[in-house]
């Protein structure tokens, strides 16, 4: 769903899109696998503190999750490419301008959401754990940070 | 913002998705351009008023208190 983000636009060679984004799930199936690989390191050889040892957990489950989903996305990535026909309706599909817009305004709503519970997760960690709390604004200021820059980008770009 | 788009199909006996699939939208977008849902684009306004052999004034309406 992510690499929707990075759909084709009109007059693109779609096919070089697509290979682009054969080599992106590469990249990312390889870093998969770095992750699980570094995961079973860490519990052969027992480098990490037992009071942390969940973390051997997370990265497997996190490096298997990446790996899995892209070697799907590369398998019908690559399947879509053999076919012509199929492969136009999804140039359709991803160019669509409604489609787009449906896109960004769930973009927008989610980053909208995504403030509104930081907000409150803050009020209420504040007084409750304080590592949680400059966590959550960390993520607040790198979140509007990330807008002001962009936003700046784009009314320059358009 | 109203359209002229589902009576112009209609009188053309074209179905939703071959114009969609003549101006490059799913049929989705069609659907919604028809119902007044959706506003297209300047682009796809030239496209479907192309297609139609009109100008975009002759297939959008637009009112003057928009």
């Amino acid at each position: 769903m992510l690499f929707r983000l990075f759909n084709a636009r009109e007059g693109d060679d779609y096919r070089a899109v697509l290979k682009g984004r054969c080599v992106l799930f590469a990249v990312f199936i390889a870093l998969g696998f770095t992750t699980l690989a570094v995961s079973l390191f860490l519990a052969i050889f027992d480098v990490l503190d037992s009071s942390i040892s969940y973390a051997i957990g997370f990265y497997a489950g996190v490096g298997i999750g990446v790996a899995v989903a892209c070697l799907v996305g590369l398998i019908s990535t690559r399947r879509l490419m053999k076919n012509e026909q199929k492969m136009r309706l999804e140039f359709i599909k991803e160019t669509d301008e409604r489609e787009k817009e449906v896109t960004l305004r769930a973009a927008s709503a989610t980053a909208l959401a995504l403030i509104a519970v930081a907000y409150v997760a803050m009020m209420v960690t504040v007084v409750l754990n304080r590592t949680v709390f400059y966590t959550l604004l960390a993520v607040a200021v790198v979140f509007f940070v990330v807008f002001l820059s962009s936003r700046a980008y784009y009314a320059k770009k358009l | 913002m109203t359209n002229q788009i589902a009576a112009l199909r209609k009188a053309r006996r074209i179905t939703q998705e071959e114009l969609a699939d003549a101006v490059g939208v799913t049929r989705q977008t069609i659907i919604s351009l028809e119902s007044g849902r959706y506003n297209a684009s300047l682009l796809l306004a030239h496209k479907l008023a192309e297609y139609f052999s009109l100008t975009i004034e002759d297939v959008f309406l637009f009112e003057e208190d928009e």
